[in-house]
């Protein structure tokens, strides 16, 4: 969905996420009265959807949201616009998924529930485009993207996988690993392993396609674009 | 919902999207018929990783009805109980052959196209495309190729105690097998049609492989489940952002980071610097 | 680079941001009566299960404004279907996800009302035609129940 209309409003304080609490409780409460007493209630109606929609089963052409912003569409946006918009899509989500929580539990069915793709699409573009902007950023600046490190393992079984380094305080001799070669001689159990394991995966793939054309020579049906074989898992 | 502009548009196979489910997200049609892993199992030592599906992509059914469907849902929920049950008594469960669908850069056909059908009572005859399977390679033809036939709720119906009427209904043509094809405007025959760029270089068209005349695209192939007329649709208030401010450029290339330019703005003067980790 | 990834944390560092939160909170709908019933100015949550009870008061205080007062959190243990043929070893077949909850605490005088999602509901029962008839013939048989009291269900058609 697009949603930049709610930025001045929502975006405030929408600072980090500290993990230290920055008030007790008893003084966090006190901010939130005024002499009267009265508790404001926040923003909780925005866990809701408008009132207009309750109870229906699909929601009618003029209520019905957008499609989902597209990375070409987020590209043309400054960091600020997208961090509002981060936002904006995220209490969306959070507003999507107490309706659809409150129409399960009363058995009914929940109107409309491509919203949430959508919102998630958006989000996960947005995410796309900001880790597409500061990759450029260090590699120009430091020659490597900021991802975690990995390392080509070969396991006791004999096969490769990138391995993601883990971030310690203390330097690695003080730790007893294991040595990990990239490619090392195989023992005996994992080169027949190996062996064995490919030979399985070529059987895999033979019985498909012998299962495919049997099928098909059943069928009597002309095969115009036989690209795909049947998968192995 | 945004109509995008001739920048974005240029020679780019936007074609291919065309169709009802165009602006759905394909993670929710996948949802919605199951096509999903319930489960994949990783971190195997290299090992390649083992998928559970909830429903094999291969055993989805398409048919006459959108996936979204409570009829296609339906059927589709009982399938995955049973592909679960057999998979925990551990049988033997049968599958389903993958799909053999054209291609999207090679599917000519589109809705309210004037086409010919080829095989049956009706052959020889011309009418407009109602509905589409791209999946199985289907084409419902308006009126045409029809067969007397028995809703498919009969036990609804039968409770509600309604006698059941046969009617006509439009039977599937398959456009892989050649059972209907596009009619020429320039002769009015059969046809094969391609997409070719066009004298500008900046869009697709369809044109004949015959005569090489162009076949035009009705509008109502623009349909989706959004809109009927991209022109027509108008921007839901407080959920859709209008088309001057999608489109507005705030995007102004600087050497910082995201973090950076938004601690910047937010006021967060951050001077501590990370001490130096070991990975591995 | 922006990363998912929480960073190894030595004093003198700086405070760990995140910019863009991935967490999720539905509000859920509690009973106001009953065993489980909560107070006025408790609200129940699901959330991500990855937070933890300090980002949940931030993700509130911040986002959404929310008088917190008080987090609490639980962990509910996803379903497990159990081998019902192997007694012996009874080995766990499938597992489902485990979900958070959180119990928020608002300051005292807070109070808000999860709303009626199916209004319609209601009035159609009101003025139901079946439910009107059902209640006309309920009404009818107590009447004759009433009338027949020292008949020992013998019924109308014998005698007055």
């Amino acid at each position: 969905m697009h949603k930049l209309h709610r930025f001045a409003r929502c975006c405030r304080q929408l600072s980090a996420m500290r993990r230290v609490p920055l008030l007790s409780t008893n003084e966090a409460c006190s901010l939130h009265t005024s002499a009267v007493m009265q508790v404001s209630k926040g923003r909780i109606d925005e866990f809701f959807d408008s009132a207009d929609s309750f109870g229906k089963n699909e929601l009618p052409v003029k209520d019905r949201p957008g499609r989902s912003w597209s990375v070409a569409e987020l590209r043309l946006k400054s960091s600020s616009d997208l961090h509002k918009l981060w936002y904006v899509l995220l209490k969306e989500r959070n507003m999507l998924l107490t309706m659809e929580q409150a129409y399960k539990d009363a058995i009914r069915v929940f109107p409309n529930p491509e919203r949430l793709d959508r919102v998630k699409d958006s989000m996960d573009n947005l995410e796309a485009v900001v880790r597409e902007r500061n990759n450029a950023l260090m590699e120009l600046e430091y020659g490597e993207s900021g991802a975690t490190p990995t390392k080509t393992v070969t396991s006791f079984m004999g096969f490769k996988y990138e391995k993601e380094l883990q971030e310690h305080i203390e330097p690695p001799h003080m730790h007893a690993v294991g040595k990990e070669y990239e490619t090392p001689y195989l023992d005996d159990d994992a080169h027949m392993m190996q062996k064995l394991w490919e030979e399985k995966e070529w059987w895999k793939r033979r019985n498909m396609a012998e299962e495919l054309g049997r099928r098909t020579r059943k069928d009597r049906s002309k095969i115009v674009y036989s690209e795909r074989q049947l998968r192995s898992d | 919902m945004t109509t995008l502009t001739k920048v974005l548009l240029r020679a780019s196979n936007k074609y291919t999207e065309l169709g009802y489910n165009r602006h759905m997200p394909k993670s929710y049609v996948e949802r919605v018929t199951q096509a999903v892993p319930r489960r994949v199992y990783d971190n195997r030592f290299g090992a390649p990783a083992i998928t559970r599906w909830r429903l094999h992509p291969d055993d989805v059914e398409h048919g006459e009805f959108r996936p979204w469907e409570q009829k296609a849902v339906n059927n589709t929920l009982t399938k995955v109980r049973d592909y679960h049950k057999h998979k925990l008594m551990q049988k033997y469960h049968q599958r389903g052959l993958p799909q053999q669908r054209i291609p999207d850069e090679l599917w000519t056909m589109l809705k309210g196209d004037l086409v010919q059908v080829m095989i049956g009572k009706d052959k020889g005859k011309k009418g407009k495309i109602a509905y589409i399977v791209k999946e199985r390679n289907w084409v419902f033809v308006e009126g045409l190729h029809m067969k007397r036939t028995i809703s498919d709720d009969l036990e609804r119906m039968k409770k509600m105690g309604v006698q059941q009427f046969p009617s006509l209904r439009e039977q599937p043509l398959d456009v892989a097998k050649g059972e209907v094809m596009l009619v020429d405007p320039k002769d009015e025959q059969p046809c094969e049609a391609e997409w070719v760029l066009n004298e500008d270089q900046s869009d697709y068209i369809r044109v004949s492989k015959e005569s090489g005349v162009e076949i035009p695209i009705p509008s109502i192939a623009f349909q989706t489940y959004e809109y009927n007329d991209p022109k027509t649709y108008r921007e839901v208030e407080l959920k859709d952002t209008s088309v001057e401010l999608t489109l507005e450029r705030t995007y102004k290339p600087s050497l910082s980071t995201f973090e950076e330019d938004i601690s910047k703005e937010q006021g967060i003067d951050e001077r501590r610097t990370l001490k130096p980790t070991y990975w591995y | 680079m922006t990363t998912r990834l929480y960073r190894a944390w030595q004093p003198g560092n700086p405070q760990n941001r995140v910019f863009l939160p991935n967490f999720w909170i539905k509000l859920l709908n509690r009973a106001s009566k009953g065993p489980k019933a909560l107070p006025e100015n408790v609200l129940y949550f699901e959330v991500h299960p990855q937070m933890t009870r300090h980002d949940v008061r931030e993700y509130l205080t911040k986002i959404y404004e929310l008088p917190v007062r008080d987090v609490n959190t639980r962990v509910k243990m996803g379903k497990i279907e159990w081998d019902s043929v192997d007694t012996k070893t009874r080995r766990a077949l499938w597992k489902e996800d485990d979900k958070k909850f959180a119990y928020v605490t608002m300051c005292r005088g807070f109070k808000h009302d999860f709303p009626n999602l199916f209004p319609d509901d209601e009035i159609e029962k009101e003025t139901s035609q079946v439910e009107r008839h059902k209640e006309l013939m309920r009404n009818l048989e107590r009447n004759a129940k009433a009338a027949s009291r020292d008949r020992n269900d013998v019924g109308t058609w014998f005698g007055l």
